[in-house]
C-alpha cells in the first residue's frame, strides 16, 4: 500500500449500517425497477438491435462523429485533461530542500561512473596501512 | 470559418491566455511575480471588451448545435468575467500572505472561467458535461491549494465527493431522458417533448436531473456541503466560489430544464416548489444560530438560491428573467460580502467570525458602510437593489399563480432579515476584542476601491434598476 | 425469444449497478478510497445505460457520450486521489469520520 494506514477502523461500523442500508438501497432499486422493466423496455418496443452490415464500422461510425459534430466536446476534453494533469501536479508536489530528507536522484545515478566510486590505490602487500580511501560520492 | 472564430472569441481568448500562462509562468514566475496577475486580469478585461463588442441578442449555434450563442449566454458570460475579475483582485494579497498564489492559481481559475463559459453556452449534454466538469474539477483544486490547511483540504474533499456524485445523478437522469427521447441535443429534446406524450421513464429522468442540480446548486434538503465547503475554503477562493460559479449553475439549470425540459414543467414546478420551500426554510433559520460569518454567509447563500429556483418554478420567460437578475445580483452581492471578510483578515488571523466585525464602524468607517450597504441589500431592504431583486421574483411568482409561495418567500426573508440586522449590530454598536482595536485598514488600494464599487452598484442598480432588468427581459425572449 | 437479451436487462443491470455506487457512498463512513471507488462504478453505470439505450435504438450519440465520461472519470479519478493523498499527508488517515473538523 502506498498510503501507511491501519485498515481495521476503516471497517467498523460496517455492520451496523448495513441492515438499514441494504432496505434503502432495495426501495431504491425497487422503484427504479418500476420504470426500467419490460413494460417499458421490453422486446416489442425495443427490438434487438440489427447487426451491423459488413461494410458498415462501429468504429468508423464513431470517429466520424466524434471529430465532426462532438469536435468541441472532443477539443474541451483535451482542455480536461490537461486541466487534472495541472491540478494533480499542483496539488501534490512537494518541492523538498536537499536537507529535508534523503532522496534518490535517478539521473545522478544513471551518470554515476566506476571512476566516481572506487579509487585503486597501489600499496605494498606488507605495509601496514588504514583501510583505502572512500571514492567521492 | 471567420464566423466560427467570432463565435468563438471569447472561449479562445481565454484558452489561450491559460495556455500562455501555464507555459509563460514557468520561465517568468520567479522574477516577475506579479505579471501573471496582471495578465490573468488583462485577460479577462479583453475577453469581455470582445464579447461587449460583438453583443447581439440573436442566436448563432455551432458545431451541429452542440454550442449556442446567444444574448443570455452572452450576458451570463459577462457577468461571469466581472465576478472573477474582482475575485482574482480582491484575493491576491489574501494569496500571497498564504502562499497560495501561484501561476498555476490563475490558470486554474481561468480553466474554471472556461469551463463556465462552456456551460453558459452549451446546448447539447455532452457540452454541457464537459463546462460543468472542467468548472468543477478546476474549483476543487483551487480550494485544495493551500496545502498546509486541514479545513482546505477537508473542504475540498467534502466538495469532491458530493459534487462527483451530483453529476453521476445529474448523467444517469440525462441518460433516461437521452433514452426517452432519442438525442443529445436540446433543441431536439424540447421540441420531441413538446410534441409526443410524457412517459414515466421521463419522470424518473427527471428526478435524478433535479437531485443531481439541486445539489450543484447547493438547494435544501441538498446543502449540506455549502457550509463546510464555504467555512473550509480560503476566504480568497470562497470570494470565487461563491460569485461566478452560481452563475453558472444557474446557466445550467436554464439550458438544461428550461431549454431541453421546459415541456415537462407540470413534472419538475412540484419538485421545484419542494426545493425553495426548503431552502427558505433552511438558509434563513439555521443562518440565525452561526457564529462564523462565512457559514452565516454560506446558509444566506441557501436562501438566495431558494429565490432563485422560485423565478424557475414560474414556468415563464419573465420567471426566468428574474431568476438570472437575482443570480447576478446575488453573486455581486456575495463578491462584496466575502470581500469584507477579506479586508479584514491579515497574515496568521481569519476575520471569519462575526465577532471579530465588533466595533467595525468606528474602526474603519467605509468598509463599515460598504458592509452594512451589502447586508442591508442582502437581507431586501429598499432602495438596495436586493430589495428589487426579491421584488422581482416575488412579482413573477404572484403572476404565475402561487400566491402561497410568494407570501412564504416573504416571511422567511423577514425572518431572514433578523440575522443580517444582528451583524449590523455588532458592527456599530459591540465594542472590539482587545486585539482588533486596531488595524482595520484596507490591505490595499485595489480593495478599498473595488469595494467602494461594488457597494455604488448594489445602491445605484437599487435606485436605477430598469435598465438592467430590460436587458435581461430582452436577452431571455430574443 | 424470450431468451433474447431484452433493453430492460441491460438498464436494470445499470441501475443495480447505480443503487451500489449510491449505497456504497452513503453506506460506507469509513473509506474515502471506497467513495471515489463508488464514484466511478456510478459513472459506470451510466455508461452501461448509454450503451444501452444507444444500441437498442441505432443511435450513436450515446456511444460517443461514453467515451466523453469515461475521459471525465479518469480526470476525476487524478484529482480525487490527488486530494486524498492531500488529505493523508495532512491528517495521516483517510477515515471519513476524521473529516469532520467543521461543525455549526
Amino acid at each position: 500500500m502506498m498510503l501507511d494506514i491501519n485498515l481495521t477502523p476503516l471497517k467498523e461500523g460496517f455492520a451496523r449500517y448495513l441492515p438499514i442500508g441494504i432496505v434503502v438501497a432495495l426501495v431504491v432499486l425497487a422503484e427504479m425497477a418500476m420504470v426500467l422493466n419490460p413494460t417499458f423496455f421490453g422486446l416489442d418496443n425495443f427490438p434487438s438491435p440489427v447487426a451491423l452490415s459488413a461494410t458498415d464500422s462501429n468504429t468508423k461510425m464513431l470517429g466520424q462523429l466524434l471529430f465532426t459534430e462532438y469536435l468541441f466536446a472532443f477539443e474541451l476534453a483535451a482542455v480536461l485533461l490537461l486541466l487534472s494533469i495541472v491540478a494533480a501536479i499542483v496539488l501534490t508536489l512537494r518541492r523538498r530542500h536537499q536537507s529535508e530528507a534523503l532522496y534518490q536522484d535517478v539521473g545522478a545515478q544513471v551518470r554515476v561512473q566506476a571512476s566516481d566510486r572506487l579509487t585503486m590505490v597501489k600499496m605494498a602487500p606488507t605495509v601496514k596501512s588504514n583501510a583505502p580511501e572512500q571514492g567521492a560520492e | 470559418m471567420d464566423m466560427m472564430l467570432q463565435v468563438l472569441a471569447p472561449e479562445l481568448l481565454i484558452l489561450i491566455a491559460a495556455m500562455t500562462l501555464l507555459v509563460g509562468d514557468t520561465f517568468w514566475g520567479h522574477r516577475h511575480k506579479a505579471l501573471t496577475f496582471q495578465l490573468t486580469l488583462a485577460s479577462i478585461v479583453v475577453t469581455a471588451l470582445v464579447i461587449l463588442a460583438s453583443f447581439s441578442t440573436t442566436s448563432v449555434q455551432l458545431f451541429n448545435g452542440a454550442f449556442i450563442r446567444d444574448g443570455v449566454a452572452d450576458v451570463l458570460k459577462l457577468s461571469m468575467l466581472f465576478m472573477t475579475f474582482f475575485a482574482f483582485l480582491f484575493a491576491r494579497d489574501y494569496l500571497v500572505q498564504r502562499n497560495i498564489e501561484r501561476g498555476e492559481y490563475y490558470v486554474l481559475g481561468l480553466l474554471s472561467l472556461l469551463g463556465m463559459m462552456v456551460l453558459a453556452s452549451s446546448y447539447d449534454m455532452v457540452t454541457l458535461f464537459m463546462g460543468l466538469e472542467i468548472m468543477s474539477l478546476a474549483l476543487y483544486a483551487m480550494i485544495a491549494m493551500q496545502k498546509d490547511s486541514g479545513f482546505a483540504i477537508e473542504s475540498a474533499m467534502k466538495y469532491f465527493v458530493l459534487g462527483a456524485m451530483a453529476t453521476g445523478l445529474l448523467l444517469y437522469g440525462m441518460t433516461l431522458v437521452y433514452g426517452n427521447v432519442g438525442s443529445l441535443q436540446f433543441a431536439t429534446i424540447y421540441q420531441t417533448l413538446a410534441t409526443t406524450e410524457q412517459s414515466l421513464v421521463l419522470s424518473l429522468g427527471l428526478v435524478f436531473i433535479l437531485v443531481g442540480l439541486a445539489f450543484k446548486f447547493g438547494a435544501a434538503p441538498f446543502h449540506n456541503w455549502v457550509p463546510d465547503v464555504y467555512h473550509g475554503s480560503p476566504t480568497g477562493i470562497t470570494l470565487f466560489l461563491s460569485a461566478a460559479p452560481k452563475i453558472a449553475a444557474f446557466a445550467l439549470m436554464f439550458r438544461l430544464l428550461i431549454e431541453g425540459l421546459e415541456a415537462a414543467l407540470m413534472q419538475w414546478q412540484s419538485i421545484l416548489i419542494i426545493l425553495a420551500v426548503l431552502s427558505l426554510v433552511v438558509g434563513n433559520v439555521i443562518a440565525i444560530a452561526q457564529t462564523n460569518l462565512k457559514r452565516m454567509l454560506a446558509y444566506s447563500t441557501i436562501s438566495h438560491m431558494g429565490f432563485i429556483i422560485l423565478g424557475f418554478l414560474t414556468g415563464n420567460v419573465g420567471g426566468y428573467a428574474a431568476a438570472m437578475y437575482y443570480v447576478v445580483i446575488y453573486a455581486l452581492m456575495s463578491l462584496g460580502g466575502f470581500a469584507v471578510i477579506l479586508a479584514l483578515s491579515r497574515k496568521g488571523f481569519e476575520a471569519d467570525n462575526i465577532v471579530d466585525l465588533a466595533g467595525l464602524g468606528k474602526r474603519n468607517p467605509v468598509l463599515a458602510l460598504v458592509m452594512l450597504v451589502i447586508l442591508l441589500s442582502m437581507a431586501g431592504i429598499p432602495p438596495f437593489v436586493g430589495f428589487y431583486a426579491k421584488l422581482v421574483v416575488l412579482t413573477e411568482v404572484v403572476e404565475a399563480g402561487l400566491t402561497w409561495l410568494a407570501v412564504f418567500a416573504v416571511v422567511m426573508s423577514v425572518v431572514g432579515a433578523y440575522y443580517y440586522l444582528r451583524v449590523i449590530k455588532v458592527m456599530y454598536f459591540d465594542q472590539p476584542a482587545a486585539q482588533n482595536a486596531h488595524d482595520a485598514d484596507f490591505a490595499n488600494a485595489s480593495l478599498r476601491y473595488g469595494l467602494i464599487l461594488v457597494a455604488t452598484l448594489v445602491l445605484m442598480l437599487g435606485i436605477l434598476p430598469d435598465g438592467l432588468l430590460t436587458l435581461f427581459n430582452d436577452v431571455m425572449m430574443y | 425469444m424470450s431468451e433474447m437479451i431484452q433493453l430492460s436487462d441491460v438498464l436494470l443491470f445499470g441501475a443495480v449497478l447505480f443503487v451500489l455506487s449510491l449505497a456504497g457512498i452513503f453506506l460506507n463512513r469509513k473509506n474515502l478510497i471506497i467513495i471515489l471507488m463508488s464514484i466511478e462504478l456510478m459513472l459506470l453505470a451510466v455508461n452501461t445505460n448509454l450503451v444501452a439505450f444507444s444500441s437498442f435504438q441505432g443511435n450513436m450519440h450515446g456511444q460517443v457520450f461514453v467515451f466523453f465520461i469515461l475521459t471525465v472519470a479518469a480526470a476525476e479519478a487524478a484529482i480525487g486521489l490527488a486530494l486524498l493523498v492531500l488529505l493523508f499527508r495532512n491528517k495521516h488517515s483517510i477515515n471519513v469520520d476524521d473529516l469532520s473538523e467543521m461543525k455549526g
